[in-house]
């Protein structure tokens, strides 16, 4: 089961410069686990004591989702991070 | 009653047909305060300014360095090591000599930012870290006073509305502190974005007409040109504006 993963741009640093990971999942969960395994360098940004982190807000086919959300062949997995610039 | 030079200045935005004289004369009347006069609180502070917003204060302690001429767009070479807010209000007068510019050269600390947000209308978020951005959240939730939080990070930025009583607070939406990384990359074109944005909101919650960003984070990526919104929960437990505000006041009773 390929799932499409859209890095924010601020981590593509961490990714090899790749904007778009595939994974392999049955979870939203199982992705992002997916890849910080790949690239654990992501581990720091995206978890905080072991889970997903709350600041982390993910999108799937552009719609709201949470980690225990089911994904399916196909599915496009957006990553959105808080940014704190001013 | 809005004076021939107010409908002459403001004519193009009076025009509106959902803001009108009505709209001109409640900006007139309003206090905006912009907390941080960097990247976000200049652009910000502009837009306010020629929009004609009767009283603007801004707060910053921090000087005018030259790694923040490439953004921060009030800020000038000839104001290098000037104290910010001085360096805006100066500029911000010049924009609109029949508004009240309040400079505020202060640390937001805990002590100190009740008494910064007192009698503002709504508080615009130019802050470039969450520490601050919590406390400045938690001071708007007990005086009720809308805040609207955007931050920046290269070409992405965010914006919310936070209404306080009716829309999740900061705490609510990161019941954590965001990692944003030590030194963070911005071009100025990011926070100017995000600024007119808050801007808009500023306007339309003051104006009243609309439909603001409350309970909605609107996530923008100048990489790819693209826009997401996702929706915002309240947490019934939360510390600042929940159930666990309650708790921690009468744990301090």
């Amino acid at each position: 089961m390929s799932i499409k993963v859209l890095i924010p741009s601020l981590l593509y640093k961490y990714t090899d410069n790749k904007e778009v990971v595939e994974v392999n999942g049955d979870t939203v969960q199982d992705c992002i686990d997916a890849i910080r395994d790949r690239h654990p360098e992501l581990e720091r940004w995206l978890y905080r004591g072991g889970k997903v982190a709350t600041y982390v807000h993910i999108g799937v086919n552009n719609k709201k989702a949470s980690v225990a959300d089911k994904v399916k062949d196909g599915d496009e997995l957006k990553i959105m991070l808080a940014t704190g610039g001013g | 009653m809005i004076s021939i030079n107010e409908l002459a200045r403001y004519g193009r935005q009076i025009a509106y047909p959902r803001f009108g004289k009505v709209g001109q004369e409640k900006l007139r009347a309003s206090h905006v305060l912009v907390v941080g006069v960097g990247g976000l609180g200049s652009a910000a502070s502009i837009y306010l300014a020629y929009a004609g917003i009767g009283h603007i204060t801004i707060v910053d302690n921090d000087s005018v360095e030259l790694s923040n001429l490439n953004r921060q767009i009030l800020h000038w070479e000839s104001d290098l090591g000037e104290k910010k807010a001085m360096s805006a209000a100066n500029k911000l007068r010049r924009i609109n000599s029949s508004i009240q510019v309040t400079p505020v050269c202060k640390k937001i600390t805990e002590a100190s930012i009740d008494k910064i947000v007192d009698g503002a209308d709504v508080v615009i978020d130019g802050l470039d870290n969450y520490d601050t951005r919590f406390l400045v959240n938690a001071a708007c939730v007990r005086k009720e006073i809308p805040f609207i939080h955007a931050g920046v990070n290269g070409l992405l930025g965010q914006i919310t509305t936070i209404i306080p009583g009716k829309t999740p607070c900061l705490a609510c939406i990161y019941s954590e502190p965001p990692d944003t990384g030590s030194t963070i990359p911005v071009f100025g074109a990011t926070p100017s974005l995000m600024a007119s944005m808050q801007v808009m909101e500023a306007i339309k919650f003051i104006a009243g007409f609309g439909k603001t960003l409350g309970g909605r984070m609107l996530y923008f990526n100048g990489e790819t040109m693209e826009f997401a919104h996702q929706d915002l929960v309240k947490n019934p437990k939360c510390s600042i504006c929940g159930s666990g505000r309650r708790k921690l006041r009468e744990s301090r009773k």
